[in-house]
């Protein structure tokens, strides 16, 4: 293969999208929290639950990660991007496959759900094809490259699971059991989520807190031991639901979760820069709410359910606790970055240019923290209490830090979303 | 035709391009490049200015921009017609580099 480069970069417009659509689904997942509170604390299996956790699974985190990758690869990995004129095609079937997807579950239209299904398969589907692509292309691997290779293949998995049930919903072939979804959920949740967010995390942590000499035997070990629990978790869901092995294996990942937040302590041990930043602070709530979703976890896998709204709580807790709080306090960093290199990139060194912590409001995002720290909590307590008015009312805190948060940094992504094509877009890789 | 260039001595240029490297900072990091032990190796011959610089990690993420920073800021001397950045990573760039100002401001020591 033959092929020309005039730079790693994919242009800053690609990552943009991805994350500008990721904050404007973050804002909507979160008044629907408000919206739906009534409907949380009843049950998990509804149409309405499965729009709002699909829209912070798809619309959300997904979104935000895929627009991560396209910048974290070349920047921080080193490799290219297999062709970023098709990331942009990328990003325009997935939107419309998400935002089809979401309100036909909302709504109940079951071929809406297997059309708008099958649109968001194809494109994560390409994505994956992308990135397994660029993968040879890494000259140094570290720790992450594995982490997100393995994340990409339980996203197959969980899209393969997610196809054959959005079908279902249509036609009814068979009947979709509560394991049967929980092994969806996990393959998503504790797999492609997951496994990508611990890479990126070793990744940004090493080069935004200065962070050396940290040992790499825990961080790869952890790797195979949550695979293990992950694929354990999952076998043992379909093949002998409700059994002790679903127990077992639910234990493995709870550990394997702590060993992840031991690793994450250790490597913060080792930064330079004392001084934790607001995106740290966020990391260590995820990583809180990381044990607390792998507790409930536990307590689930073994067949107990104490209040009618804790698999909710569960779901709550991981994704706007763990994987919430993580791409929040991200967002301080990868998006100033990002913005940095728009719009000052080409002028540094030529006259001055604000630091990177300049292009945020500080004060705004510590009240924004507080609000979703305060709001979250008090959220997944009303789910494990099973109460609405305490969910609905702390969900409008938390939505109060998420509009904040989106305030902040909205207006740094949308310049991206809406920039020009970079040069690299001419030079595509010919084979 | 004959280009009429500023003649001034290499070692003035070297002096005014190590305080212009002072002026570029890591925009992460808030400090400049000379204290965090970024710049290797400077050297003027004839108003060409070579430089052999790191980052602070392999995978930075400004490994586009800042040896364009530094580009740029030394063009701005009177006399530097040329400027030749090299990017290294060997030596491998060690935070024990950094003089005293950097770590203080980096909040280390």
């Amino acid at each position: 293969m033959i092929g020309v480069q005039a730079t790693r970069s994919p242009g800053a417009d690609l990552p943009g999208r991805y994350l500008a659509t990721g904050l404007v689904a973050f804002a909507l997942f979160a008044l629907g929290v408000v919206w739906l509170a009534p409907v949380l604390v009843i049950t998990n299996d509804d149409p309405q639950v499965f729009a709002l956790t699909h829209l912070a699974v798809l619309g959300w985190i997904t979104m935000t990660m895929f627009g991560a990758l396209y910048q974290l690869f070349p920047v921080a990995l080193g490799g290219t991007v297999h062709s970023p004129r098709l990331g942009r095609w990328n990003y325009w079937v997935l939107s419309a496959g998400v935002v089809g997807f979401i309100p036909s579950f909302y709504f109940n239209w079951t071929s809406g759900v297997a059309i708008f299904g099958s649109l968001t398969v194809g494109a994560i589907l390409h994505f994956c094809v992308q990135m397994f692509r660029s993968v040879p292309t890494i000259p140094r691997w570290h720790p992450t490259v594995l982490y997100v290779i393995a994340g990409l293949v339980w996203l197959v998995a969980t899209i393969a699971f997610g196809f054959v049930y959005a079908l279902n919903w249509r036609f009814q072939w068979f009947d979709v059991s509560n394991s049967m979804l929980a092994a969806h959920v996990h393959l998503g949740l504790a797999g492609w989520l997951g496994l990508t967010l611990m890479g990126v995390s070793y990744k940004l942590t090493e080069l935004f807190a200065l962070a050396r000499g940290h040992g790499q035997g825990l961080t790869l070990a952890n790797l195979g031991l949550w695979n293990v629990g992950l694929l354990g978790l999952v076998v043992s869901l379909l093949a002998a639901p409700g059994s002790l092995a679903v127990s077992a294996f639910a234990a493995v990942l709870t550990i394997s979760a702590a060993l992840h937040v031991l690793d994450m302590g250790l490597l913060l041990r080792t930064r330079r820069r004392r001084q934790f930043s607001i995106e740290q602070w966020h990391t260590f709530v995820s990583l809180a709410a990381l044990l607390v979703a792998a507790s409930l976890g536990l307590v689930l896998a073994a067949g107990r359910e104490p209040g009618r709204s804790w698999v909710v709580a569960y779901g709550f807790a991981a994704l706007a606790g763990w994987f919430g709080f993580a791409v929040a306090g991200k967002s301080y960093k990868i998006l100033p970055f990002l913005n940095w290199l728009h719009r000052f990139g080409g002028v540094a060194g030529d006259r001055p240019v604000p630091l990177l912590r300049e292009l945020v409001d500080e004060r705004l995002a510590w009240s924004s923290f507080a609000l979703l720290l305060t709001g979250f909590v008090g959220v997944l307590s009303g789910l494990l209490v099973v109460n609405a008015a305490l969910v609905r009312g702390a969900g409008a805190v938390y939505a109060g830090g998420v509009l904040l948060l989106v305030a902040n940094v909205f207006r740094l992504a949308l310049p991206l979303a809406l920039s020009g094509r970079a040069v690299a877009d001419s030079l595509e890789p010919t084979a | 035709m004959t280009e009429a260039r500023l003649r001034i001595p290499d070692d003035l240029i070297l002096t005014e391009a190590w305080q212009q490297l002072e002026g570029v900072l890591d925009p992460e990091l808030g400090v400049n490049l000379v204290d965090l032990g970024l710049v290797y190796k400077l050297e003027a011959d004839s108003g060409e200015v070579q430089v052999e610089m790191t980052l602070t990690t392999p995978g930075c993420p400004m490994s586009d921009s800042m040896p364009e920073a530094v580009e740029r800021s030394l063009m701005m001397i009177p006399g530097v017609h040329k400027v030749l950045v090299d990017l290294v990573w060997e030596p491998r760039w060690e935070p024990e580099m950094m003089s005293d100002r950097a770590k203080e401001a980096i909040g280390w020591i």
